[in-house]
């Protein structure tokens, strides 16, 4: 792909100096105009036909028709120049000829690209094709230069059909081993959402949003001046130069000066100039820049300013001006700008390129066509330009807080970092918003930003009904000497929310100059709700403000409280309001009283105390902390009270991880509570319980690994060790399609509920069971590989292989193929190809040796498994296969631990030997 | 009486837990009693707070709504299914038509499930979204 989009590129920049030198000196610079017009009329027909021909023939087959075409056409057109044809509508058929040629290869290009990367590789893979064209367009530029004045105008074109050729092969290549199998599925897909989907006309779309119509005027103006600017350039260059192939050489050298240029802009300036002055400043940079080169041009006419107002232009147009309009596109709801996108790109494009036409006409008209009097038209426009990207800006504001409320906007969909290239301004405006979500977004980063202007919001911000807000309000205070908000937090001592009560004490407490005293009083308030606020503010500030911390003993502060709490006499609001306390600023000499606090029956109470708990990394506390564990309204707080232990007691952890003594529900948690944890020494002891005979607490062994290496890829586990883990996976996959295989094979026999009876049923619960198991299997061998590849890479595998669309697939099997070793990957790639059950069976046999041939012994071998619930399924289905046979041991089932297997035995039991029972 | 697979057995074809993995659907077996309703009963009345959800294991139950017949719930039928999973009070009245046998799940036992296994949460999300997906698109 790479190399296609380097030869069309390069063909088209040699092509496109070759038409503008041609019709410069066969015609005169005085058509270009009319040039234009025809160019406005005669491209939309083009593509009109062309989307028409797209509907009907195969894109491998019109990709290679249009490439033929014009490989002849490119023939025919040097043909007739070698023969000195220079009739008047050839000159202007190939000038239009050139801009569809263009429009049509480089679509064609993006569309079959599309076919071949999905989205993932796609955003790896386009700037580097990207580079392809830009490499290419500077190729084809200094091609041009260097070899047009040698093989003259008309022979530079022989280099452009090689070219195509050339990509000829190219595309037939990319197609058979990338693009043709996805083609067929997509169109598919298209087709089913085409019919779902009305199809309103995209002009009335563009009025859905004014924001839309800014950035179509914008783009708009943009190629009128460009044309006008491209016309002025012409037009000086053939008043300069009268050769053809001279001609041919400055077009091929200032358009590759152009592509080196828009190189260096995105590369060095446009990430910098977008974060350093938003994306409306960044957009007056074009317009801008054309104002000043067009003065020069007004001032000093000559062909080195019209080159460098052309270089500057076209330079800044296709790095810094497309990413500004690719960002002021953002907050568009992706729906209309999908819609919208192909109206701009051509529509908007080919009417402003004829209304360039028009002006220059009516110049020409009124004799205002020269150097200087064009250059003040460029000025004018330009500068209506510059408006037009102000106006847009309030619409854009407006347009952010819309999806920003929608949450329409997703960061990493953008290639810039959107809050950086926001001005503080926007944020500023968001300010007087009544939406709660922009209010709070708005005053978060303004904080961030340290934006001064702030202070003045924050007196009428102080009188919003919003907690979420009034909170933010009050912290944003605390730091801003200057703003006096006394009045309000008194006020709001006595507000509904606790955590605005809180807010409002601590303001009140950071300043006064009494502070001991002030949270004394409010501590000693009749008010409960207020005592239990300046409990919550005493422990904050507590932590926070270092002059507080010296001036006040929290111990004796809370030495009332913690009375009452230690005599059992406290109310839940005390209760709630201490355990909080503690958790903030944890006081080990207080731990009698968050004992008690722990064992309290309030949830909220012995959550908050249990993280005090382990704040205080009290080794007392850990039973009574992992005990409690079993609580699943405690459960969150649990756990991460027991990780701020940190490694001091992973060894108990990981002791009670593998004692099966211990309650699963115990167990099952441990595994999370390591992962919080997060050290190497976890990592190791976590991977050393990967052979843990239950499979749902090895599934938590494993994601708990998979959550700390995503977090930490440092983190490393013994390679061998997770081989052999990897291993037993995959043999147990094997084993289970084999058992599989046999139960399906007697399933189908039966046909039917009716014919099979009861073992039907128990029989099709069985492979239920057994396909569902199947699914966990290959999750949890994907995620073991996790923790020896990327985990990020491991995921997606894992996603292509289970899904449903082939070339989802294809990707996962190429991934797998590239990174797994050769043992490992001739076991799984068969699995991720979706091979028959028969042929994954032989596979398994070869492989493991495993040795199922029947249903009867895949039943014995689930009985006699890890997996309780296949034992149970399998101990059901024997019951109505072999209900005579009195063979079968059921006393070990009989006393299984597991409550259904134990009921199922007993009811088989029941069934089978009902005198022994009875 | 039947043992939690044969509960099972019947559970997977509830709709709403048909993306639950059986092995958790056993957790809503255990929850699930068997009841019996004679001739005639009413198992609820419309305008009753809707507290348990009932799968017809044997007879017939007929549903209706001041005097019209709304449906009759036959052996494997489900009825009273979104009492699970909203506050809103019943619709329709169930009476037994004759002696019926049926699978009751009660609403605060199987919230406490969905707490505890997310499996089971994840399965009834993953139908109550294509069945939102399919109104929309």
């Amino acid at each position: 792909m790479f190399a296609y989009s380097f030869l069309v590129i390069a063909s088209l920049t040699i092509v496109k100096p070759v038409r503008t030198s041609l019709l410069l000196t066969k015609q005169g610079p005085e058509t270009l105009p009319y040039v234009f017009l025809l160019i406005a009329f005669v491209t939309p027909l083009f593509v009109v036909l062309y989307n028409m021909a797209s509907k009907r023939i195969r894109l491998n087959r019109l990709i290679a028709a249009t490439t033929i075409a014009s490989i002849s056409s490119l023939l025919l057109i040097w043909f007739l120049l070698s023969i000195g044809y220079h009739a008047v509508w050839f000159i202007y058929a190939f000038y239009v000829w050139v801009t569809i040629y263009g429009l049509i290869t480089t679509t064609q290009f993006w569309l079959l690209a599309n076919y071949v990367f999905n989205a993932r590789e796609a955003k790896r893979l386009f700037s580097v094709i990207g580079s392809g064209a830009i490499a290419g367009g500077i190729l084809g530029g200094y091609l041009t230069s260097a070899l047009a004045p040698t093989l003259h105008t008309t022979g530079m074109l022989h280099f452009c059909y090689v070219f195509l050729a050339i990509c000829l092969v190219l595309q037939y290549l990319i197609w058979m081993r990338s693009a043709r199998a996805t083609y067929g599925e997509r169109l598919r897909r298209q087709e089913r959402q085409r019919s779902l989907q009305e199809d309103p006309s995209p002009w009335g779309l563009l009025f859905q949003s004014r924001l839309v119509v800014y950035i179509a005027a914008i783009v708009g103006i943009g190629v009128v001046v460009g044309t006008l600017i491209d016309y002025q350039f012409s037009v000086m260059a053939s008043e300069s130069i009268s050769d053809s192939d001279e001609m041919t050489a400055f077009f091929g050298f200032w358009m590759s000066n152009l592509s080196i240029a828009s190189f260096f802009i995105q590369i060095l300036a446009t990430s910098r100039i977008l974060k350093s002055f938003g994306v409306n400043t960044a957009l007056m940079f074009l317009p801008f820049a054309i104002i000043v080169g067009a003065s020069t041009v007004m001032f000093f006419p000559t062909l080195w300013a019209a080159s460098a107002l052309k270089v500057g232009e076209g330079g800044l147009k296709q790095s810094l001006h497309k990413a500004g309009l690719e960002l002021l596109c953002l907050p568009v709801p992706m729906k209309l700008k999908n819609r919208v996108k192909v109206l701009i790109d051509v529509a908007i494009d080919n009417l402003a390129t004829g209304l360039a036409g028009a002006v220059i006409l009516v110049l020409l008209i009124f004799d205002f066509t020269g150097v200087r009097e064009l250059s003040a038209v460029i000025f004018s426009l330009s500068v209506i330009w510059i408006y037009l990207v102000y106006r847009a800006r309030a619409d854009y504001l407006n347009a952010f807080r819309q999806a920003i409320s929608k949450r329409a906007i997703q960061p990493e969909d953008i290639s810039y970092e959107i809050y950086s290239s926001m001005r503080a301004d926007h944020l500023i405006g968001l300010l007087d918003s009544n939406n709660e979500k922009q209010l709070l977004m708005a005053l978060g980063y303004l904080e961030n930003m340290g934006d001064k202007r702030l202070a003045s919001h924050l007196v009428r911000l102080a009188d919003n009904s919003s907690s979420g807000v009034l909170r933010s309000v009050y912290r944003i205070a605390r730091s801003s000497p200057s703003v006096d908000l006394t009045a309000q937090a008194y006020s709001h001592l006595a507000h509904g929310q606790a955590e605005v009560r809180v807010a409002a004490t601590r303001y009140l407490v950071r300043r006064s100059n009494s502070k001991k005293e002030l949270i004394s009083g409010f501590l000693a308030s009749s008010d409960v709700r207020l005592r239990s606020a300046a409990i919550v503010s005493a422990a904050k500030e507590w932590v926070s403000d270092n002059e507080f911390r010296a001036s006040v003993d929290l111990k004796m502060l809370f030495g009332e409280f913690c009375a009452m709490v230690e005599t059992d006499s406290y109310s839940h609001e005390i209760g709630l309001a201490m355990a909080e306390a503690l958790s903030i600023a944890p006081q080990i000499e207080l731990s009698r009283c968050i004992e008690v606090l722990l064992q309290s029956e309030s949830h909220v109470v012995a959550s908050h105390a249990a993280l005090s708990a382990g704040r205080t990394r009290d080794e007392r506390f850990v039973d009574l902390l992992i005990l409690q564990l079993e609580n699943k309204y405690r459960r969150k707080s649990i756990r991460e009270a027991l990780s701020e232990y940190g490694e001091p007691i992973t060894d108990r952890l990981s002791a009670i991880l593998c004692n099966n003594e211990v309650s699963y529900r115990i167990r099952f948690e441990i595994p999370r509570v390591l992962s919080m944890i997060g050290t190497q020494k976890c990592f190791l002891l976590l991977s050393d319980s990967l052979g843990l005979k239950n499979v749902k607490l090895r599934y938590e062994v494993i994601r708990a690994l998979n959550r700390m290496r995503t977090r930490d890829d440092s983190l490393k586990v013994k390679s061998k060790k997770l081989d052999r883990v990897i291993w037993a996976e995959i043999q147990s996959y094997y084993d289970l399609v084999s058992v599989l295989n046999c139960v399906e094979g007697n399933h189908a026999i039966e046909q039917t509920p009716s014919t099979g009876g009861q073992e039907f049923v128990a029989r099709k619960l069985l492979i239920r069971a057994l396909i569902e198991k199947l699914t966990d299997n290959l999750e949890r061998i994907f995620r073991l590989l996790g923790l020896k590849h990327s985990p990020k890479d491991m995921y997606h595998a894992y996603l292509g292989v289970t899904s449903d669309a082939s070339d989802q697939r294809a990707n996962a099997i190429e991934l797998l193929e590239l990174v797994l070793k050769p043992g490992m990957k001739s076991a799984l790639i068969p699995i991720a190809e979706c091979a028959s059950r028969k042929e994954l069976v032989e596979f398994g046999s070869s492989l493991f040796g495993l040795k199922i041939a029947s249903e009867t012994a895949g039943l014995n071998a689930l009985l006699g498994g890890d997996d309780d619930w296949l034992r149970t399924t399998a101990l059901y289905l024997r019951w109505f296969k072999e209900p005579d046979s009195e063979s079968h041991d059921y006393t070990t089932f009989e006393s299984h631990e597991n409550l259904i297997v134990r009921e199922t035995a007993v009811r088989v039991k029941q069934r089978v030997l009902p005198s022994t029972v009875a | 009486m039947l043992t939690t697979v044969e509960k099972v057995i019947f559970l997977q074809d509830v709709d709403v837990f048909a993306k639950i993995p059986l092995e958790d659907l056993a957790y809503i077996a255990m929850i699930a009693d068997e009841v019996s309703a004679e001739a005639g009963r009413v198992i609820y009345s419309e305008g009753d707070v809707s507290d348990s959800m009932y799968l017809v294991l044997d007879g017939s139950i007929r549903l209706h709504r001041g005097g019209v017949e709304v449906m009759v719930a036959k052996p494997r039928d489900v009825f009273g299914t979104w009492a699970l999973f909203d506050n809103e009070t019943r619709i329709v009245t169930a009476t037994s038509v004759e002696e019926s046998s049926l699978l009751r799940v009660d609403k605060e036992d199987f919230l406490d499930l969905l707490s505890d296994h997310s499996k089971i949460t994840e399965g009834v999300l993953k139908v109550l979204a294509a069945k939102l997906r399919n109104l929309v698109g």
